[in-house]
């Protein structure tokens, strides 16, 4: 495989695994930053309902008329940071992006078995971000149905100013993404099926492959039938059908012609994709932890097989416990009572997931950096997160909590939580390799304290103002009198809030200087196992000089008779002996 | 180790090149699975659709759709026979039923067009009836998959011209697109199969 030389082949229009998985990531953390001045938008909204904004209001005429927030763009915002955050910079940096690079590396191929289709892949998502982003210049606004995008709010044009072009933009970015997406899925399961190197049987590869397998194989099943629904849905507004608008129904006092359909039917069929994509984010979270963990503990990881099948029977059931998102829809108790049952069966895995965690700690002699302490602060979160599921997966207690604060906090810990943890100690611990530089190490410790207090005071906090109540998604709080006590705690949170978003700005900028200025970064500065640390950093073109051999599984740390303390999965059973 | 190297051609060697097919026929496998889930997804959105409204109404379908199916079933058989053929090196016999099988199939997708014709020369539109906008949607979306099956298989119709029975790359390169787009008709000739039964028995 030559490489190409011109810096449009090389750079821009990469074929290369790696110059498309830094793509996805860099441009993943672009979509983070819009994001994320969404969230402070709302969080200034929520902390400070009567204050006046006259800088935003010159910034933004639009949205701040006579500088206060409108409502309708309080629901574009709340939309778009919820849309953005999960499908263009968790999906992009965490799925695509590391998916990208390290899956290759990890299963010492040169590159992903499709390069074209990877390339294009990330090109039409590249599209999709930007048609996602323009929403917000098209007449009415951005997209404002939630990120769910529940008709008939979605359905109908005069709805909401944001349900008119924005949401019909907000579709057809969904549609392209979910094709750049599969494109993705299919390249890292033909290449975990097709590209392993001699000896790496699925039972050596790292837990990190594994789970990126796993999440690809979900999202292949299960974004597919969105891509059906964003038809219909899109023949809902401007084809004049009714797959999705009940009859009867009628909007600012004028009944709608059309009728018949079934909003519930959107519901089942975006929540058939809206759960699967958390665990298609959160499963690559769980499975770096396990290849990132061992460089710390320096001792093998607890349960390698057990961890395996836990996590391919979560992403099983992942599938079918879409309707515990729907408890109050009206549903047959019956059926509640399944996606009930189901989702609680859910905790049997992941609870082994987290105990092979813990167990991976149990004894080890900690010497921490950056990405080790943003692994520990996921596997808490994973911890106080589950929890928090399992009020909301019994439907008796959902129908209580659904649509409050309890759930958002939930959510922020986990899929917001655990996966950005998960990022965040992939990018400190993959950056050597990526860029062969090393981040600054006390940044990173000051990012992880700012952002895991951060974390616990914001998102556990408002587990405590929706158990109190708070429904989410409301503009304002003020004229309810039950829930005048919460204003304080928001006030709080929002506070918190900006904190947490300044702490970020360490992070890009520990990012964007030490890819130029860091230090120089070895082959192997975190002495770890897996194939892409025996090769330089960053790695050449094609990966591998010669085809690796693979004698071991990944995580042989501390084993009997070698020099050092760790022996990679390239060190045949010659020198060190083959534990499995 | 002759083995490996005695059908080299182009620089790549036969494992090589039988490695590359396998992860082509693997993609086209991983693709009809997300087709396979998207027209799951129609399909419990009609049987949903169907069962919960009262505004549902079967609209009158062409009887010339059963022509239409078979066109599409014999265009499937055809091409099944063109590509073992082609696998036997046969290459005259592959593009003689190839060419039949480019014919039925631009057979049955001017066959659906022309029911869409009918459907709105009788007055019946995509928002007439529930049944009415699944017909359109699944028949327009499955013609979509059809036109991309339609260009893989003319790409190998091409291909078959050019065969010459002495040089394997020439023999390959006709052949690969052809094992491909058959995996991709076949499953979207069964895939019109069911969808034909679920809008007429099942209107």
């Amino acid at each position: 495989m030559s490489e190409p030389q011109s810096f449009i082949r090389k750079c821009v229009f990469s074929l290369d695994h790696k110059v498309i998985g830094i793509q996805y990531i860099v441009t993943g953390f672009v979509m983070a930053i819009v994001g994320g001045l969404l969230s402070l938008l709302i969080r200034l909204q929520l902390g400070w309902p009567t204050t006046l904004w006259p800088i935003l209001e010159t910034l933004m005429p639009n949205a701040y008329q006579s500088g206060v927030m409108s409502p309708e763009f309080y629901l574009a915002a709340v939309t778009m940071h919820g849309t953005i955050m999960a499908f263009f910079f968790v999906s992009y940096v965490l799925v695509s992006g590391f998916g990208n690079y390290l899956v290759p590396l990890q299963v010492g191929a040169k590159d992903m078995a499709f390069p074209l289709l990877n390339m294009l892949s990330y090109w039409i998502g590249l599209l999709s971000a930007i048609v996602m982003i323009l929403a917000f210049f098209v007449e009415g606004g951005a997209a404002a149905a939630g990120w769910t995008a529940y008709p008939p709010l979605s359905a109908i044009a005069t709805a909401v100013p944001g349900s008119g072009l924005g949401q019909t933009v907000w579709l057809l970015s969904m549609a392209l993404f979910i094709v750049s997406f599969t494109m993705t899925g299919m390249n890292v399961v033909a290449t975990v099926f097709s590209m392993r190197a001699k000896g790496m049987s699925m039972m050596r590869m790292p837990l990190t492959v594994w789970s990126y397998f796993i999440s690809a194989v979900m999202g292949l099943l299960a974004f597919p039938p969105l891509t059906a629904a964003a038809i219909m849905l899109l023949f809902d507004r401007h084809g004049g059908t009714a797959f999705f608008l009940p009859a009867g129904l009628s909007v600012g006092g004028q009944l709608i012609d059309v009728g018949g359909g079934s909003p519930l039917l959107w519901q089942h069929l975006f929540w058939f994709l809206g759960h699967p994509e958390v665990y298609v984010l959160i499963l690559p979270a769980l499975g770096i932890t396990f290849d990132i963990l061992p460089a710390f503990t320096r001792k093998p990881i607890f349960g390698y097989r057990i961890s395996v099948w836990s996590l391919i029977i979560a992403g099983f059931l992942g599938l079918i416990v879409w309707g515990h998102h729907m408890f109050v829809s009206g549903m047959s108790p019956f059926t509640g009572e399944y996606f009930s049952l189901a989702t609680l069966l859910i905790t049997i895995p992941m609870a082994i997931v987290g105990v092979c965690m813990l167990g991976s700690l149990w004894g080890a002699q900690l010497k921490m950096a950056t990405p080790g302490l943003f692994i520990l602060g996921l596997i808490s979160l994973f911890g106080t997160g589950g929890f928090g599921g399992l009020f909301l997966g019994n439907a008796t207690a959902d129908i209580q909590l659904h649509d409050t604060y309890f759930v958002v906090g939930h959510f922020h810990l986990m899929i917001g939580g655990v996966t950005v943890f998960g990022l965040f100690a992939a990018v400190y611990f993959w950056f050597p390799k990526m860029f062969g530089r090393m981040m600054n190490e006390p940044l990173g410790r000051v990012h992880f304290w700012a952002s895991t207090i951060g974390y616990y005071l914001v998102f556990l906090t408002q587990h405590f103002v929706g158990l109190r109540g708070a429904p989410r998604r409301y503009y304002s709080f003020a004229s309810y009198e039950y829930l005048e006590g919460i204003a304080t705690s928001n006030m709080f949170i929002s506070t918190v809030a900006f904190i947490l978003g300044a702490a970020q700005l360490l992070f890009l900028f520990n990012f964007a200087w030490s890819a130029f200025k860091g230090k120089r970064a070895e082959a192997n500065p975190w002495r770890a196992t897996t194939l892409e640390w025996t090769v330089p950093s960053p790695p050449p073109h094609g990966n591998f000089a010669e085809e690796p051999v693979v004698h071991r599984w990944p995580y042989e740390y501390s084993p009997d008779g070698a020099d050092e303390d760790f022996a990679g999965q390239e060190v045949d059973g010659s020198t060190v002996p083959v534990t499995a | 180790m002759t083995d490996t190297t005695i059908d080299q051609f182009e620089g790549v060697s036969r494992a090589d090149r039988q490695h590359r097919d396998y992860q082509l026929h693997l993609g086209m496998g991983m693709f009809l699975g997300t087709v396979t889930m998207l027209f799951g997804a129609f399909s419990s959105a009609y049987i949903v659709r169907g069962a919960t409204s009262q505004d549902w109404q079967a609209v009158p379908l062409p009887s010339f759709l059963w022509w239409n199916t078979l066109a599409i079933i014999v265009s499937s058989v055809a091409l099944e026979v063109a590509r073992r053929a082609g696998g036997q090196d046969n290459w005259r016999r592959a593009g003689m039923w190839m060419g039949a099988t480019l014919v039925l199939a631009m057979l049955f997708l001017g066959g659906q067009f022309a029911a869409w014709q009918w459907l709105w020369a009788a007055g019946i539109g995509v928002p007439t009836s529930p049944h009415a906008s699944f017909f359109f949607i699944l028949t327009g979306v499955h013609g979509l998959h059809l036109v991309a099956g339609l260009v893989v298989l003319s790409v190998a119709g091409l291909r078959l011209l050019s065969v010459d029975a002495n040089d394997p790359a020439s023999a390959h390169r006709a052949y690969l697109p052809m094992s491909l787009g058959a995996m991709l008709w076949h499953f979207l000739a069964a895939l019109w199969v069911y969808l034909i039964i679920m809008l007429t028995l099942f209107a």
